[in-house]
């Protein structure tokens, strides 16, 4: 079997391990990360199980988001890897990723005065990007 | 040019990730925390909005010549010019299959500033025939690999391999008559000629070949007529059968050759390509017309033809010049091509035979197939012994030199 090529994906894993230490009942999901390394779908697969067991735990807020960030930061660097993607690939991952963090800080800001606005303005999102995405798939 | 844009299956899976985390949440009823999807929204967001290129890419594709000797190995070069940001454009040739990739590859994957220009190249072997390049392949992918874009440029360019071509050594006379005939005014005069025949006397015709016996006997001015020594002309035939197949490259080497030959004695030569639509080029002289001839044969392809005993005979009644030399290239392996011969000699062509042994270039390997080989090229001996009284035949080993062949069988 082929050695799995791994580079910075461990990074993003060793930070959420780190971040989770306080939640045991979580802490074992990670051992569903580890496939990542192989395939990009083993990778959403444990993405998805992260999320849900975030919900159930009812883990959200600001800790929740930098907590999917990270596990979607690691998914998607372990295919950077794979594909040996130069630097500024994972800088503007990171980037684009970690936006999350200010997008949720903001709409929390507004929704003191706007009450509930998150939801909607998550819901907007969906949408928005689900129109694009069906508009460029059907052009 | 054609253009595709679509989402790679791993933009799929995100998305069925996205799409899941939404609805586990409406399931849960935790709808409120539906935000904990934003990283991938972003990640979505992003790779839409910023890396998406138009791939307006400008590239060139250069040969180092038009016409190449098959065997030979070309450097093929591209060059592109980006004007635009392309974090990683693949290129793709397309490399016809009739060249052999040596070194490098046809597909590359490059990145590019805007108004960047890049060189690249790969290293190919000519093999005989022509060759088409009619387009390259662009696809881009986004730096997460969500999207894909593929563009298809037309670039057509064109490249002829040549047969090679090997000294041989004339294995007929280059001298020949040639009847002038009808109301020519002047037939030659001079070192060489002989006398023909008597004709009507024509405008033209110069004092001294006014036979003046025939005129007072005849009581019209009568001309003598005379025969010019001058080159043969040379017609070349290739039996382009398919059966031969595994000796065609070597049957094409031989009539280029001898092409050559002719070019360099000063006789003209037509050819007939014997193929399913026979190709006939009329008698000519000179480079032009070899190298018009040579890129036919390099295009020739083995064929299912079983009519070249028919071609020949309607060309021979209304094409061939009279007493010209036959150099018919065939395998003589199938029953038409056989009777072509016949048909030459019948009209009464002199005929020289290049006839590549078909088996020579197997290699067996068992002893059942060395043995079915023996059996086989004593039947073709056979064959061979029998249509030896039609012309001269030079059966060529392919394994040998054509030289030696003609060597073995015409005394030089």
């Amino acid at each position: 079997m082929k050695k799995p090529r791994i580079k910075f994906s461990p990074i993003p894993l060793i930070i959420l391990a780190f971040l989770l230490l306080s939640y045991p009942k979580i802490l074992p999901v990670l051992v569903l990360a580890l496939p990542a390394f192989l395939s990009y779908f083993l990778g959403v697969l444990f993405l998805v199980a992260f999320v849900i067991l975030l919900l159930y735990y009812k883990i959200g807020g600001m800790f929740g988001v930098l907590l999917v960030a990270l596990a979607l930061l690691f998914v998607e660097s372990a295919y950077l890897d794979r594909e040996k993607a130069p630097r500024e690939h994972y800088l503007i991952l990171a980037v684009s990723v970690l936006l999350a963090l200010p997008t949720y800080l903001f709409i929390r800001t507004l929704a003191v005065a706007m009450p509930r606005l998150e939801v909607t303005a998550v819901a907007m999102l969906i949408l928005l990007v689900l129109y694009a995405f069906s508009k460029v798939v059907t052009d | 040019m054609e253009r595709k844009f679509q989402p790679t299956g791993k933009a799929e899976q995100l998305l069925l990730a996205l799409w899941l985390s939404v609805m586990i949440a409406f399931f849960m009823l935790r709808w409120d925390m539906i935000y904990l999807t934003l990283p991938m929204l972003w990640l979505f967001f992003v790779a839409m909005t910023f890396f998406k290129p138009r791939l307006d890419v400008e590239i060139k594709r250069i040969l180092p010549h038009d016409r190449i000797l098959e065997g030979s190995e070309i450097e093929i070069r591209l060059k592109i010019k980006a004007n635009e940001r392309i974090p990683s454009l693949k290129i793709a040739d397309d490399l016809p299959k009739g060249l052999e990739l040596l070194e490098g590859k046809n597909e590359f994957l490059l990145s590019f500033t805007r108004g960047e220009e890049k060189e690249i190249s790969y290293k190919v072997k000519v093999k005989r025939g022509i060759h088409e390049f009619n387009f390259i392949k662009l696809s881009y992918q986004d730096p997460f690999g969500f999207f894909k874009i593929e563009k298809t440029i037309d670039l057509y360019d064109e490249l002829i391999g040549v047969p090679i071509v090997e000294d041989v050594v004339t294995p007929y006379s280059t001298k020949g008559t040639k009847v002038t005939v009808g109301p020519l005014p002047s037939p030659r005069i001079g070192e060489g000629v002989e006398f023909h025949a008597i004709r009507e006397y024509q405008p033209g015709d110069p004092l001294k070949i006014i036979n003046w016996k025939a005129t007072a006997k005849i009581g019209k001015i009568m001309s003598n007529e005379y025969e010019s020594e001058r080159k043969v002309d040379v017609i070349l035939i290739v039996d382009a059968t398919y059966k031969g197949e595994s000796t065609f490259d070597h049957l094409i080497r031989a009539a280029a050759s001898f092409m050559l030959d002719c070019l360099n004695s000063g006789t003209s030569f037509g050819l007939l390509l014997a193929e399913d639509v026979p190709l006939w080029i009329r008698v000519d002289y000179g480079k032009r017309h070899f190298f018009k001839c040579i890129d036919f044969l390099s295009m020739a392809k083995p064929d299912k033809n079983n009519m070249i005993a028919y071609q020949v005979e309607h060309l021979v009644r209304s094409r061939f010049p009279a007493r010209a030399q036959i150099l018919y290239f065939s395998p003589l392996i199938t029953e038409e091509g056989r009777e072509a011969l016949k048909v030459l000699y019948r009209y009464g062509y002199k005929v020289v035979v290049i006839s590549p042994d078909p088996y020579s270039a197997l290699k067996p390997k068992s002893v059942e197939e060395a043995l079915a080989l023996k059996i086989l090229q004593l039947k073709r001996k056979a064959h061979l012994r029998k249509l030896a009284a039609y012309g001269i035949i030079i059966d060529w080993d392919v394994n040998k030199p054509l030289k030696t062949a003609i060597a073995e069988v015409v005394k030089i």
